[in-house]
């Protein structure tokens, strides 16, 4: 199909999707409940699309598809309202949101922020959207270069730029925190071998620990602690702004935005991670190329919009993978996955023999999805930020609440809960000792995929670590982590500000950069 | 917190990291290395050592340069007082930790998965809010009390192993509802006389009431998902949603 | 305040008798009267979670209940969602929806109970068959095992998880043929295929329905159904049995998917004649047939002694060769499981 009869189709069948009212009505109650389960934490885009799964499963297949994304749609954006506004967030995926939003809200301007990162969400899933219908087979290809070592360098990668970006006190925390999250995901049998490790003879340890209870536990915990001990306000309830779309703040960014997108979709469509690394990777991007860096961490709009742009830009890139060859992209798409089989689609490389249109069809209602999360989070979000008037000390224990009941939920496994609490206890000391928490989160849903890669890629080249060097893609994160932490150096940092940055320092020569015992133990420099 | 503080915790978290690090390093050295395991012809870099050893390598090690930063920039002044105990500290702001943490606790620890999550729900509610919204921290030392009393009950009552017995499931219910007045007489008393703290009070009674009827709706009628514990109230709900449907 | 005290026990008085009174036992004769609860103990999304929601849906119409389908996965093979449901009433309320690998829960130390604890009704599942990557040199199945002998242990293969129906058939192939592959673990089957498509391994043995998309849009070759029948794929054309080259093979294979659902052995017949009528009516509707077939599944419909001894039989395949392989918590014949 040429590009014009494809955007034939894509008008028509947007045309008559709206043209039934049910369906209108189920795209918003659906963007309206994703954005819900985005904001509650423990609710997630996958808990979510599983339950509309069950409930759609008499509807016709367009319907059911305008309910599921227009849920998974919602949920990624919803998770945000929480980072911003209290500083927990709703989802791995918005917690680099949490950076801007946080202190924005703090000075006031929660209002603008939530109707920033609505925009900004908008934007990415159509961006998304545009590359699933124009590049999709590309992205595919490239989805496709991915083998066990690349798989374990973006893991690592990830880790390595959250403990970068998010420490306040010295760098070396950050790693620090980092490595403890992937100590924890070393907990239970190994996915190779199903050896059990640490898990001193308790079957609940056996799976090792699941994400949504640390997620929680160490992100909702401290902040309850910290708000309550504090007598903290939640924000600052006196000037709430009218929202708007600011379009001149979004056109100011653009160049960030776009940019954002591109990395969406290109996470997104490496099968097995997803939104919550597409933020930080942009949020660093965003930083490292800005004039004012400084300013990031204190409220800065750039880095909002960026990380919102390209969590949303994700899930059009999930969808790529998706349907061009049924590999889920991120773990809702995996739901979603399970849903289109229920209906009797089956997704892969003949989609487009077997059902001709099908992509089209999908990206049309991506689109419808997207317009209905901007419109309900442009009348939500001024209703929304009028939480932060309630008193904390109402507000705070319903979240503690929340917090168990959606640790609770996911698994139906009361261990969880006990495992929540320890962890989230353990985060509150680390963040009073100025340990940022979110690398050990990013560490404990990436640490199995770090581990069962590395040794399948040496398995699969006998023991042999070259082609973490010979391979282009790997070669390309492989420099990309040496750049990270050269460029924390005390002597590359001097060397940056008088503009011969990294050029002029040679790189360390010798093999294994990847395996981090391995790496010279980098100086550290004094916080700043 | 200032620099020099920060540098002297650490001073601390990177021994004791490095104490775990090691600790990890022992554990995972007794997995198998080249036994073969689980169908999978092992040598070293298939183990299950291979990343925890890596992990724990690179814990030790960072604490370490952690360590050495630190006591280079305290210096031997700074290190001298750093070693010392730091002395303990029972200001209010302790205080409300203290009260957080134990309400968090014994909420997922004792009641959650013995008490029917309605009440369970209600009563951590009624303790928490009124603990922390009654003005001047009036609230604070008798909810905590009431909770504490009200966890050790259930904690008694679950070592009992009482409730397994048929006919006696919901006796611990009973309690925690008895209890539930008995939160609600404390904090009646603990504000008498007072307007402002009674309309505090008013609004977190409100919570309370509303919290945990729309939680438990919206979970257990909405997404499916059976609660913790299930006891007098929400089977009660149960019963009456199949007496309306007939 | 003792009126807001005494109030509180007149409340509680009055819930109690109140709750005795309506939660009466139920008798079996008029079962179902109260909305069933189907415990998925995989994932949601994945094959036997599908299939349970789909049989469910039609279930629920037959019997005229909600069939609420919820998924506790975790434990081992399982078993977190076995054992809740293993510890719920045995009064047909609350099924589980398991799957083959459940049988190995027990040696693999996830619980202390054989699978005749439980009543199964098999749904079916998707036939195994062998691929190769589509730029690999192999055109059929002889001259792959030739090319394996040639080399021992150098062509890498992958089929699921260790334990996995996939690998226990390829185990069988090579005990089979003799010819021996490098076998590469991955979490689940797409993972396995996509390492095939990407070139990362050169064989694998995942099901029919899961492989469909794949060969049809020739990103993987089809060499040999691991059945004793072949099959007629559309765009790809027949896909012929590895008995036909390899006759031993009949000795070692098939082993079948059987996904399905179960409740309690120990509940009351009438429950279970109601379960099973329902549960084969659910599979002959037009709307199960019509998802199978589009899903390449095979439809099975086995209930009582017939699905016990099935599963019988697979406890014993699974839990031997995983004590055979060394992956084994505990001994099979301490558990009192017979050798195949």
């Amino acid at each position: 199909m040429d590009v014009f009869g494809q955007f034939g189709t894509f008008f028509g069948s947007i045309v008559s999707l709206l043209a039934d009212p049910r369906n209108v009505v189920i795209l918003f109650g659906a963007s309206f409940l994703g954005i819900g389960f985005g904001a509650l934490p423990g609710l997630t885009a996958t808990l979510g699309v599983a339950l509309l799964t069950t409930l759609t499963y008499g509807l016709p297949l367009e319907t059911a598809l305008i309910a599921l994304l227009g849920m998974y749609v919602g949920a990624v954006y919803g998770g945000s309202y929480p980072a911003i506004l209290v500083n927990i967030p709703g989802t791995a995926a918005s917690a680099a949101s949490a950076m801007e939003g946080y202190p924005l809200a703090q000075r006031g301007e929660g209002g603008r922020a939530l109707g920033l990162t609505t925009t900004a969400s908008f934007i990415g899933t159509a961006i998304g959207m545009v590359c699933l219908v124009m590049v999709a087979p590309l992205i595919a290809e490239l989805a496709l270069q991915f083998t066990s070592y690349e798989f374990f360098l973006l893991a690592f990668f990830g880790i390595l730029i959250s403990g970068t970006l998010t420490s306040g006190d010295l760098v070396i925390k950050g790693w620090i925190a980092g490595l403890i999250g992937l100590a924890l995901s070393t907990i239970g049998r190994d996915r190779l071998q199903f050896y059990p490790r640490f898990t001193f003879d308790q079957p609940a340890l056996d799976t090792g620990l699941e994400v949504v209870p640390v997620l929680i536990g160490a992100f909702a915990i401290p902040q309850i602690i910290r708000v309550l001990r504090d007598e903290l306000q939640l924000g600052e309830p006196k000037k709430v702004r009218r929202i708007l779309p600011e379009i001149r703040t979004i056109l100011y960014n653009l160049k960030h935005i776009v940019r954002s997108a591109m990395i969406g979709v290109g996470i997104g469509a490496v099968p097995g991670i997803g939104e919550d690394i597409a933020g930080w990777v942009s949020y660093g991007a965003a930083k490292n190329t800005s004039k004012q860096p400084e300013k990031f961490g204190k409220g800065e709009p750039s880095g909002l919009v960026s990380t919102e742009t390209a969590n949303n830009a994700c899930i059009g890139g999930a969808l790529i993978p998706l349907l061009t060859l049924g590999i889920p992209g991120s773990p809702p798409a995996v739901m979603l996955l399970g849903a289109l089989m229920i209906h009797g689609v089956t997704v892969g490389p003949m989609i487009t023999f077997d059902r001709p249109g099908f992509i089209t069809e999908v990206t049309a209602i991506l689109l419808l999805a997207s317009a209905a999360m901007w419109v309900n989070g442009m009348l939500l979000a001024p209703q929304v930020v009028k939480v932060l008037r309630a008193p904390a000390a109402l507000f705070m224990p319903v979240v503690a609440v929340l917090s168990v009941i959606g640790s609770y939920a996911l698994g139906l496994n009361i261990f969880n809960l006990y495992l929540m609490v320890p962890i989230g206890l353990a985060a509150y000391f680390l963040t009073e000792w100025k340990y940022p928490i979110s690398p050990l989160v990013i560490g404990v849903i990436l640490g199995p995929m770090a581990d069962e890669n590395l040794r399948r890629a040496l398995m699969v080249s006998r023991g042999d670590p070259t082609p973490f060097f010979t391979r282009p893609v790997s070669l390309l994160l492989v420099i990309a982590c040496v750049l990270l932490v050269v460029a924390q150096i005390p002597a590359v940092r001097r060397g940056r500000q008088r503009l011969f940055a990294r050029l002029t320092r040679p790189r360390p020569t010798e093999a294994d950069q990847s395996t981090p015992e391995r790496r010279p133990a980098p100086p550290v420099n004094e916080g700043d | 917190m200032d620099r020099e503080r920060l540098r002297r915790t650490d001073l601390w978290t990177g021994l004791g990291l490095a104490a775990l690090a090691v600790a990890m390093l022992i554990g995972a050295s007794r997995f198998p290395i080249s036994a073969s395991y689980g169908g999978v012809q092992n040598v070293w870099y298939v183990s299950p050592a291979l990343f925890p050893l890596i992990v724990g390598f690179g814990i030790l090690a960072l604490s370490m340069v952690l360590v050495v930063t630190a006591a280079r920039s305290l210096g031997r002044d700074g290190l001298r007082q750093a070693l010392s105990l730091p002395k303990a500290d029972f200001a209010p702001r302790q205080r409300r930790f203290a009260m957080i943490v134990a309400a968090i606790i014994g909420f997922v620890f004792a009641m959650v998965p013995a008490v029917d999550f309605f009440l369970a729900t209600a009563l951590f509610l009624l303790v928490f809010m009124a603990a922390f919204h009654l003005p001047d921290g009036t609230g604070l030392l008798p909810n905590l009390t009431t909770y504490l009393v009200l966890v050790g009950l259930t904690i008694a009552w679950r070592a009992t192993g009482l409730g397994e017995v048929p006919g006696l499931e919901y006796v611990l219910d009973v309690l925690i509802l008895i209890g539930i007045a008995a939160a609600l007489w404390v904090n009646w008393r603990t504000t008498a006389g007072d307007p402002l703290s009674r309309k505090r009070l008013r609004h977190v009674l409100w919570m309370v009431a509303v919290t945990p009827t729309v939680l438990c709706i919206l979970f257990r009628y909405g997404l499916l998902v059976p609660l913790p514990h299930e006891g007098i109230v929400i089977n009660l709900m149960e019963a009456a949603r199949y007496a309306m449907r007939g | 305040m003792n009126q807001l005290c005494s109030a509180a026990s007149v409340l509680a008085l009055v819930a109690g008798t109140a709750t005795a009174l309506t939660v009466a036992p139920t008798f079996a004769q008029d079962y179902p009267t109260r909305d069933i609860t189907n415990v998925v103990v995989w994932s949601a999304g994945g094959g036997t979670d599908v299939s349970n929601r789909v049989i469910s849906e039609q279930m629920a119409e037959i019997l005229d209940v909600n069939i609420n389908v919820t998924n506790r996965p975790g434990g081992v093979a399982g078993s977190l969602g076995m054992s809740y449901v293993y510890n719920q009433d045995a009064d047909g309320y609350t099924l589980v929806g398991l799957s083959e690998s459940c049988v190995t829960a027990a040696v693999q130390g996830g619980w202390d109970e054989r699978f005749d604890v439980w009543y199964p009704f098999i749904v079916g599942g998707s036939p195994d068959l062998i691929s190769v990557n589509a730029d690999a040199p192999y055109e059929d199945l002889a001259a792959l095992i030739e090319a394996a002998m040639a080399d021992p242990g150098n062509i890498r293969a992958a089929a699921g998880g260790a334990g996995s129906i996939h690998h226990l058939n390829l185990l069988a192939l090579m005990d089979g043929t003799g010819a021996e592959f490098n076998f590469i673990p991955y979490p689940g089957s797409q993972p396995s295929q996509t390492a095939a498509m990407t070139g990362e391994v050169t064989v694998v043995v995942t099901s029919l329905a899961e492989q469909q998309q794949l060969l049809r849009g020739g990103r993987l070759r089809p060499l040999a159904m691991l059945t004793p029948d072949p099959f007629d794929l559309a765009d790809v054309g027949t896909i012929p049995s590895a008995f036909d080259s390899f006759p031993e093979l009949t000795e070692y294979l098939p082993i079948s998917q059987a996904i399905g659902m179960a409740i309690r052995a120990d509940a009351p017949d009438e429950i279970k004649a109601v379960l099973s009528d329902a549960f084969v009516e659910a599979l002959a509707t037009p709307a199960v047939q019509e998802w199978a077939e589009s899903n390449y599944y095979v439809l099975s419909g086995k209930t009582g002694a017939e699905a016990s001894a099935e599963f019988a039989q697979l406890e014993s395949l699974f839990s031997w060769t995983l004590h055979e392989l060394g992956a084994a918590e505990r001994n099979p014949e301490e558990l009192g499981i017979p050798q195949p």
